[in-house]
C-alpha cells in the first residue's frame, strides 16, 4: 500500500529490501535470545527484557532503517554499503557473544 | 594509606590541571571561553570509555577465575562510568547551546549513540540489583557487561562513520597524533587534564571497590547471623542460607 501511495520502486529495491531484512532479522533474533536468557530466572523479568534491550538493538534498528531508506531512494549518498556493513558487523558480533556467553547465563 | 597518597596526587594534579586549562590557556578565538568545556568534557568521555572497558574485562577474568573480587571491580567500574558518562553528556550540552545553538540533536550520532551507552549501564546496574544469589549475579552481570561493550567502538567511531553535529576527534585518531589539529598549547592543557582526571578514576575505583568488598562482607556476615539464629532455635534454616558460604 505505501508503496503504491508513494510510488516507491519496489522491485529495484528489492535485493536490498531482502537482504536488510535478513539481516535485520538475524541480529534481532541474536540479541533477543540472549537477553531472554539474562532476564529469564530474575525478579520483574517482563519489565526487564525489553528495558535491557533496547539500547543494544538501537543500532541495529538504525542501521536497518537507513538501509532500507537507502535500497528504496536508488542510494543517493551511496551510503547503502556502509549501513549493510554495519548490519553485517553488528549480527557477527551479536551471534559470537551470545554464542560465547549464552552457557555461562544458563549454568545452575 | 597508599590509597590515600593517591588520591592527594590526583586532588593536586586535577587542581593544577584545571588552573592551567582555565586560567592560563589562552580561550579559543572562535568560541570563547565555552571552549574551556572541552578540557572536562573528553577526560570524561575517555573515562566513561574506559570504565566501561574495565566492566568487560573484569566480566571476563571473572568467568575464568571465578573471583568475586573480580566482580566488585565490574560493578565498581560500571557505576564510576556512569557518572562520567552523565558528566560528559552534560558538559558536552553546557558546550553545545552556545557553540552549535542547540543543547541536544537526535539526529547527531555521537549523542544518540551517548546516550544509549548511558541507558545501557544504567540498565546494568539495575540488573544487578534484581538477582540476590552473589554467584549467579556476578556470571549474568560479567556476560551482560561484555556484551554492552560492543557500544563503545560505536560510540568512539560514530562520528567517522555517520555525518552529524558532533566534530571528529582532535587528538584521538592516529594520524593525528603526530600533528595535533590544535596548537600545542592547547593540546598540553588538554593531555593534562586527561591524566589528571585518570588519576581521580583509579582512586575513585580503589574507594569504591573497597566499598563493595565491605558491603560483600557485611551481606555475608548478616546472612551468617541468620542462619546461627536459626539453628538457635531449633529450625531447620532455608535450604539456600545453608549453602556454602560465598567468598
Amino acid at each position: 500500500v505505501v508503496a503504491v501511495l508513494y510510488g516507491l520502486d519496489v522491485v529495484a529495491g528489492a535485493p536490498v529490501l531482502v537482504l536488510t531484512v535478513v539481516l535485520g532479522a538475524i541480529g534481532f533474533a541474536a540479541v533477543g535470545t540472549f537477553y531472554a536468557g539474562v532476564t529469564v530466572r530474575m525478579r520483574a523479568r517482563e519489565v526487564m527484557l525489553p528495558l535491557l534491550m533496547l539500547p543494544v538493538i538501537a543500532p541495529l534498528l538504525l542501521a536497518a532503517v537507513k538501509a532500507t531508506a537507502a535500497g528504496l531512494s536508488g542510494d543517493p549518498f551511496g551510503e547503502l554499503g556502509a549501513w549493510l556493513q554495519l548490519l553485517a558487523a553488528f549480527d557477527l558480533v551479536m551471534l559470537l557473544a551470545g554464542a560465547a556467553g549464552y552457557g555461562y547465563l544458563l549454568e545452575e | 594509606m597508599r590509597t590515600r597518597v593517591l588520591g592527594v596526587v590526583a586532588l593536586v594534579a586535577v587542581a593544577a590541571a584545571s588552573v592551567n586549562a582555565l586560567f592560563l590557556v589562552p580561550a579559543d578565538l572562535n568560541q570563547g571561553d565555552a571552549q574551556r568545556l572541552m578540557y572536562v568534557h573528553v577526560p570524561s568521555a575517555w573515562l566513561a570509555y574506559m570504565s566501561f572497558g574495565v566492566t568487560a574485562l573484569a566480566g571476563i577474568g571473572y568467568l575464568w577465575k571465578r573471583d568475586l573480587r573480580l566482580d566488585a571491580v565490574a560493578l565498581s567500574a560500571a557505576e564510576i562510568g556512569v557518572m562520567f558518562t552523565a558528566f560528559a553528556i552534560w558538559g558536552g550540552m553546557m558546550w553545545g547551546q552556545p557553540v552549535w545553538g542547540v543543547f541536544w540533536q537526535w539526529e547527531d550520532p555521537r549523542l544518540t549513540t551517548t546516550a544509549l551507552l548511558l541507558a545501557l549501564y544504567v540498565g546494568y546496574l539495575l540488573f544487578r540489583r534484581l538477582t540476590d544469589d552473589p554467584r549467579r549475579r556476578a556470571a549474568r552481570a560479567a556476560v551482560v557487561g561484555i556484551v554492552a561493550a560492543v557500544d563503545i567502538p560505536i560510540v568512539h567511531f560514530s562520528v567517522e562513520w555517520w555525518r552529524g553535529l558532533h566534530q571528529g576527534p582532535t587528538i584521538g585518531s592516529p594520524e593525528r597524533v603526530l600533528d595535533p589539529a590544535a596548537p600545542s598549547q592547547f593540546v598540553i592543557a588538554l593531555v593534562s587534564m586527561v591524566v589528571a582526571f585518570t588519576l581521580a578514576w583509579g582512586w575513585l575505583l580503589v574507594r569504591r571497590y573497597q566499598l563493595a568488598r565491605a558491603e560483600a562482607a557485611l551481606e555475608e556476615l548478616s546472612r551468617r547471623g541468620r542462619v546461627e539464629e536459626a539453628r538457635r532455635a531449633g529450625l531447620a534454616a532455608p535450604r539456600a542460607e545453608l549453602e556454602e558460604p560465598a567468598r
